[in-house]
């Protein structure tokens, strides 16, 4: 089946490394997002897939064969770019008619048939009032649905799509999102998508490649992505508000293994506790590490017990469905997602519990995440 | 009525005096081709009709007189040179501004800016310089007295300058479209013709523009590469100047209609000129 092989791949501009050594399996079918911050080298990927820019090193093999020195028109690839790249002489019918007058769409289609293909794309992109227009004449939403029907008119074996709905308004982007996935697993063409917005990226992925400058950090589902996130710029990425972090010590005292954090202590399962001690002992040689935990994980006390913390209300976010806190502990500043709403006053001193079996662990120095013992492990 | 200040009128005033200095001279032309010798001489006489009977005389000689041949030949000289010198400069030069404005190229310490510049430079000589290497190449080539070679040299001449805009106005058509179409399927010669030219076209029908002109009004080579056959417009009028006397209205006649055809180019490309072809391409 149709799948797409990266092998090694490195691009440079100049002595700025874009893409560094990677090596990446796309399988067939499936719906792919490359998630990243800007400056990430998404773009870059998918122009390299593309054919639009060249590796300096590496391989790209589609269904066992060599892409790398096939011109980009016999690639039968479809590509959504970031700035969109309509055609500003043609009107926005001929735009989206245009790939599929071209020479290499067999079989040929009739006048009716490019017309019904082009309504039908037109509609779902809710543009057929504008058929007619140039592309100077329409908004910047339009633009980018423009481009985006320009890719979705025809059926290639590849979609690389840039960031297609990144400047579309925020209810016809959420619209979107379902459509490209429903239509995805209708067309069952394999799908490269890159985006800077995780909800984009883990709604509508099959698996998630997280690439940071130029190297992918973890791939994996949507899930995996977000309960087991590799290392700490993963977890500070993926989700809003991103999870805290806290530089802490693990202690033994007496027979509990305790976390020193937030200028207090946090009592963890003797087994946990062991099981990381173990773990962060063999491989680092000492008692610090990175704690994360996801704001929505953490829940107001009215009591002082054991695991909760105290913290002053910095600031208070009503939201409607959420609340947004954020909380100052000595010199932390770390953050709250409640669900519900609620008021608080800024300077209010709240308790907040932390629970262990929600806790992430890194490794201080290479900031990686600490592989528990499966049982110990978040599905 | 929002009242106008005293900045509104001196602008005026300067913009009449501007369109007077501008008009005037076209005007005297147009009047002094319809004046006779004596109505010249006499002293300024302004306005047809008023202070003057206009005459026809000196078109009866340029069209039926003793000067037909010489004219009319010129005539058709200097459309033929312009026409197809501009063509070539557009042609030829559109495929190396293509080349220089999408590819990188490295000769030796030469690359692609080094390259355009080298290109340019040849503008900056003036052409009196290379005119009289010029005529030994062309004599030795027996090109002289040729339309051949009048073609060939305006061409030569125009080239630089037809690059150098066109690889400034290529490098301005963002990439993406081109790759765009790639993606949608198309061959390398079916990009350039349905997408590249078509929003080229403003910068082909300037670069076409300024070519037909500088090779309508060229003076210099055309002296010195031509005696008879092959002579342009400019040297008809000269010749015609400096016979015994300086005959002001078959000058101004024959001035008159070359106004003419360059004015039917810049109609004619004035749909090609339109600004903006590139808006709304690309983010």
């Amino acid at each position: 089946m149709a799948t797409l092989k990266l092998i090694d791949i490195t691009k440079k501009y100049g002595n700025v490394v874009a893409i560094n050594k990677l090596n990446l399996e796309v399988k067939s079918e499936e719906l792919l997002v490359i998630f990243g911050p800007s400056g990430a080298g998404k773009t870059t990927l998918l122009k390299i897939i593309a054919g639009v820019e060249k590796p300096n090193e590496g391989q790209i093999f589609f269904d066992e064969r060599n892409l790398n020195s096939l011109p980009l028109e016999q690639r039968n690839i479809a590509m959504v770019f970031e700035n969109y790249a309509l055609y500003p002489h043609f009107t926005v019918f001929e735009n989206l008619a245009f790939p599929l007058r071209s020479p290499r769409q067999v079989p040929r289609l009739s006048k009716n048939e490019v017309k019904a293909r082009v309504a039908k794309i037109a509609e779902m992109l809710e543009i057929q009032d504008c058929l007619y227009r140039k592309p100077g004449q329409l908004s910047g939403g339009q633009r980018q649905r423009v481009a985006l029907g320009r890719a979705l008119v025809r059926r290639p074996s590849l979609y690389l799509l840039d960031e297609p709905i990144a400047h579309l308004d925020a209810k016809l982007r959420h619209r979107m999102r379902g459509e490209l996935k429903k239509l995805q697993k209708d067309m069952k063409v394999t799908t490269i998508y890159a985006t800077p917005d995780y909800l984009e990226g883990l709604g509508m992925a099959d698996r998630v490649v997280f690439l940071y400058q130029g190297e992918i950090l973890q791939v994996g589902t949507p899930n995996e992505i977000y309960n087991r996130p590799s290392n700490v710029i993963v977890g500070t990425l993926v989700g809003d508000p991103p999870m805290n972090f806290f530089d802490c010590k693990l202690k033994q005292i007496e027979r509990t293994w305790v976390l020193e954090i937030l200028e207090g202590r946090l009592p963890l399962p003797y087994e946990l506790g062991a099981n990381i001690a173990k773990k962060i002992y063999l491989e680092t040689a000492g008692p610090d590490l990175i704690v994360g935990i996801r704001p929505n994980a953490c829940k107001v006390e009215n009591n002082s017990t054991e695991g909760t913390f105290p913290g002053e209300v910095y600031v208070s976010e009503p939201l409607g469905a959420n609340t947004i806190l954020t909380l100052k502990t000595g010199d932390a500043i770390w953050k709250v997602k409640l669900e519900g709403l609620y008021h608080f006053q800024v300077g209010q001193h709240i308790l907040v519990r932390i629970p262990t079996e929600a806790l992430h662990f890194f490794t201080k120095d290479t900031k990686q995440r600490i592989n528990l013992e499966a049982n110990y492990e978040r599905s | 009525m929002k009242s106008r200040g005293l900045g509104y009128f001196i602008t005026r005033f300067f913009l009449v005096v501007w369109v007077i200095f501008a008009l005037f001279p076209l005007y005297w032309t147009l009047i002094t081709a319809f004046k006779t010798p004596i109505q010249i001489y006499k002293g300024p006489f302004y306005f047809p009709f008023i202070d003057f009977a206009p005459s026809t005389n000196s078109w009866q000689f340029i069209f039926f007189g003793d000067g037909r041949i010489d004219f009319l030949r010129g005539l058709l000289n200097s459309i033929l040179y312009a026409f197809f010198s501009a063509l070539l400069s557009v042609l030829l030069g559109s495929i190396s501004a293509y080349g220089l404005a999408r590819y990188s190229y490295k000769y030796g310490p030469f690359k692609n800016d080094n390259l355009n510049f080298l290109i340019v430079s040849q503008r900056i000589m003036p052409p009196i310089v290379a005119v009289i290497a010029l005529y030994l190449i062309f004599k030795f080539l027996h090109l002289l007295d040729s339309g051949f070679g009048m073609i060939l040299a305006y061409t030569w001449f125009n080239l630089p300058l037809a690059v150098y805009l066109l690889t400034n106005f290529f490098a301005s058509i963002p990439r993406e479209i081109e790759y765009a179409a790639a993606l949608d399927g198309y061959s390398k010669f079916d990009q350039l013709r349905k997408v590249i030219l078509p929003l080229a076209a403003p910068g082909l029908a300037s670069a076409y523009l300024l070519s037909f002109f500088f090779a309508w009004n060229e003076f210099l080579m055309a002296l010195m590469l031509t005696f008879r056959d092959a002579q342009t417009l400019p040297i008809i009028i000269t010749t015609i100047r400096t016979q015994m006397e300086p005959k002001w209205w078959i000058l101004s006649a024959i001035a008159v209609i070359a106004l003419i055809p360059p004015s039917i180019v810049v109609l004619y490309l004035d749909k090609y000129l339109i600004k903006g072809t590139l808006f709304g391409g690309v983010r």
